[in-house]
């Protein structure tokens, strides 16, 4: 899990496994990282190639815990595969999800 | 002039016998050239030769001769003494009154065989018995004393035995001079121990003719443990320890002083070795043999006493030490039991465990519906099998008024333990929603909105109550009039169900809303699809799609559409059939990773309902 922080904006970068071994070596760093940072927080999901359910809920958390702190969790980069469990679980209407990084740091700004 | 002969018989074929006859002077650097020891470890026995003119000169060159012949001899100090005693008084002798002033020769042969020395000494001048000499009268005062005699006294009284042949024939006189290895230094080494040191010189002398000298070098073994022991050692310079072998460990008994007596155990007892001794020191040791530590204990009953003060002090320190030796045995081994026990106990809480899982795991089961009663025209069939004990998955079959079916395909995020505890929770939920809204009469706004009320109140249970949880709960809710064909369903975020026609097509069923468990106000949305005959609905849940193998390579949707494709003949059991064996054939031994679960609701053709029914 990396982190760098871009024009205000927290940006996460996942592993490429999200599954159940991949949440818990993340979970808690991540958990505090938002919690921290407490604004606006991008997760890019880019290298992601395969994600479990609690990785659904790992982030659903997150973004219920920064949004309560008045901050948002948004995604980008999700590979076709992974916008299709998004999209069959309907978790796509749950976060605000663009394309790529730059595209959604450009609407983060706005 | 003089001349040199040597002659060396030294290759005989064991190489028992070396002979080198030196005539004349002596070069010392052939001498040593032909006593090199080519015997390795076989007992040599030597024999020296040379031949002197008789003169004055005689004692120095035959003394040299001995200092070159003395180390490949291997004499003892004492013969060594008296073979210069020998050279010097029997020779003078020769010289002065043998051949009186005529010339002559002198032989002399020093041979060592076992340690005994022999020295043959002969001439050809006036025959004289030094035996016969009378002892020398050594009460009175130097200044009253005879000269001479003197010396063929001190040789006899150093020699194990003299010899004297004259034969008149020849006219040689052969006298031979015998020395064994005896040793005055041991018996005055033995002294200074205070063992010994109460014993007469009588009881001494007769013990030394069993006493013999050891000599090791620190690390070598004296003794094994279990050799026969028939003699035993008092150290007089070094040390000794006593070890036992305990398979690959060493126990170090007790180290030995000098002054100390070792190996008389096996003496007393006549038992093999106890014990293993080694030299911890360089050691040397008198040796006595059987008879000799039987003389000393009676010589002195005092020693006796010793020995046994000795044996009974061993026996306490051994005991005492045995005993503590088994009281750390004894922490050891309750340590070790103290910890088996909790191993055990681990065990047993870890069964516990286990047995407690696989009580849940038979629960869970009995939340599936035991059996299937297909509608008349319908096929159902479903398979549902965790990757842990217990699972997230489930399905259900709800019946309902007017002759519907609810069937519920539906999945915890996660797995195991927590997964199934929400499983429990959701299903009961469920089907209370769904049977008291029949009750109550909810029957009114029609099963529709039955349905939509059950999952609401559901939801909105999770959230408010289980919300902090985070878990959530994708779930197919639909509900089939089995006359028509209509289904009605609700899908949370679930993997939409296929619908396989008879004609090999396949189409995905709508998408719904979000998980149940998520947000409250979630949207759902009510679809509605008619099963036609010979077409079938597939249920799922992720664990079909996403089986994977060992290359983390996943089954896919397409490989699942593909199965139905090729088999949309098939009946729904052999439907649920082929569908596993193809993911288990994809994922081919990898670890299950998550829950699976198929429900295939499939409605007949006309000639099939015909063929099925009873007669």
């Amino acid at each position: 899990m990396q982190t760098e922080v871009v024009d205000g904006i927290l940006v996460i970068t996942m592993p490429v496994r999200l599954d159940a071994f991949g949440v818990t070596g993340i979970e808690d760093d991540l958990a505090e990282t938002v919690a921290t940072y407490a604004g606006k927080v991008l997760v890019d999901m880019a290298p992601v190639n395969f994600i479990a359910s609690l990785a659904l809920r790992m982030l659903l958390t997150n973004l219920k815990a920064v949004q309560q702190l008045g901050g948002d969790l948004r995604l980008c980069g999700l590979q076709p595969p992974i916008a299709e469990v998004f999209r069959k679980s309907r978790f796509d209407t749950l976060f605000k999800i663009s394309t790529d990084r730059d595209s959604a740091l450009e609407a983060y700004q706005g | 002039m003089r001349h040199v002969q040597t002659q060396a018989s030294d290759t005989c074929a064991h190489g028992y016998v070396r002979h080198i006859f030196v005539r004349g002077s002596v070069r010392r650097s052939m001498l040593y050239s032909s006593y090199k020891q080519p015997y390795g470890e076989v007992a040599v026995s030597e024999q020296h030769s040379i031949e002197v003119a008789a003169e004055w000169a005689s004692a120095a060159q035959l003394m040299a001769f001995a200092d070159q012949i003395e180390p490949s001899l291997s004499l003892s100090s004492d013969q060594v003494y008296l073979l210069h005693m020998v050279i010097e008084e029997i020779t003078t002798n020769i010289v002065k009154y043998g051949y009186a002033g005529t010339t002559g020769v002198i032989q002399l042969t020093c041979s060592v065989e076992e340690q005994v020395l022999t020295i043959t000494i002969r001439d050809h001048g006036v025959p004289f018995d030094p035996r016969a000499a009378p002892d020398p009268d050594l009460a009175t005062t130097i200044a009253d004393r005879p000269v001479g005699g003197l010396g063929v006294f001190f040789v006899r009284e150093f020699a194990d035995s003299v010899e004297y042949q004259h034969d008149p024939e020849t006219g040689w006189n052969t006298l031979t001079v015998v020395k064994s290895v005896s040793n005055p230094d041991l018996l005055e080494q033995l002294r200074n121990i205070s063992l010994f040191a109460r014993l007469s010189d009588d009881d001494l002398s007769s013990i030394a003719a069993h006493v013999t000298e050891r000599r090791l070098q620190t690390g070598e073994v004296l003794f094994n443990e279990g050799d026969e022991g028939k003699v035993c050692y008092v150290i007089l310079a070094g040390a000794l320890e006593a070890l036992k072998y305990l398979g690959e460990t060493e126990l170090h008994l007790e180290v030995r002083q000098a002054g100390q007596i070792m190996g008389e155990m096996a003496l007393i007892d006549r038992s093999p070795r106890a014990a293993t001794v080694r030299a911890v020191a360089d050691c040397v040791l008198a040796e006595l043999d059987e008879l000799g530590f039987f003389a000393l204990m009676h010589a002195d009953p005092e020693v006796a006493l010793e020995l046994l003060r000795g044996g009974a002090a061993r026996l306490r320190r051994t005991n005492r030490e045995m005993i503590a030796g088994l009281e750390a045995k004894n922490a050891e081994l309750s340590k070790a039991y103290a910890d088996l026990q909790a191993a055990q106990n681990e065990l047993i809480r870890f069964n516990r465990i286990e047995e407690e899982l696989s009580v849940a795991r038979r629960i869970q089961r009995l939340f599936l519906p035991r059996d299937l009663p297909a509608p008349l025209g319908w096929q159902v069939a479903a398979f549902s099998r965790g990757a842990q004990a217990v699972g997230g998955d489930f399905f259900d079959y709800i019946e309902l008024p007017n002759g519907r079916i609810g069937l519920v395909v539906a999945d915890v995020a996660g797995k195991g333990v927590p997964a199934a505890l929400y499983v429990a929770l959701a299903r009961s939920l469920l089907r209370a929603t769904s049977q008291s809204l029949v009750l109550a009469g909810g029957i009114g706004g029609g099963l529709d909105r039955m349905m939509l009320q059950a999952i609401e109140l559901t939801n909105t249970y999770m959230v408010r109550e289980h919300g902090e949880s985070n878990i959530f709960i994708t779930l197919f809710y639909g509900v089939l009039d089995p006359v028509t064909g209509l289904l009605q369903y609700v899908n949370a975020g679930h993997n939409p169900p296929m619908l396989l026609s008879s004609d090999g097509s396949v189409r995905e069923l709508e998408l719904g809303c979000l998980p149940i468990g998520v947000i409250e106000e979630q949207g759902l949305r009510l679809e509605q699809v008619v099963i036609q005959p010979g077409e079938a609905m597939v249920g799922f849940s992720d664990g079909i799609t996403e089986a994977m193998d060992a290359t983390l390579a996943m089954f896919g949707e397409d490989r699942l559409i593909e199965t139905l494709h090729e088999h949309s003949h098939f009946d729904a059991d052999s439907l649920v059939e082929v569908i596993i064996r193809n993911v288990d054939a994809f994922v081919d031994g990898a670890a299950q990773s998550d829950d699976i679960t198929v429900l295939v609701f499939r409605r007949m053709e006309a000639h099939e309902i015909v063929r099925s029914m009873p007669t």
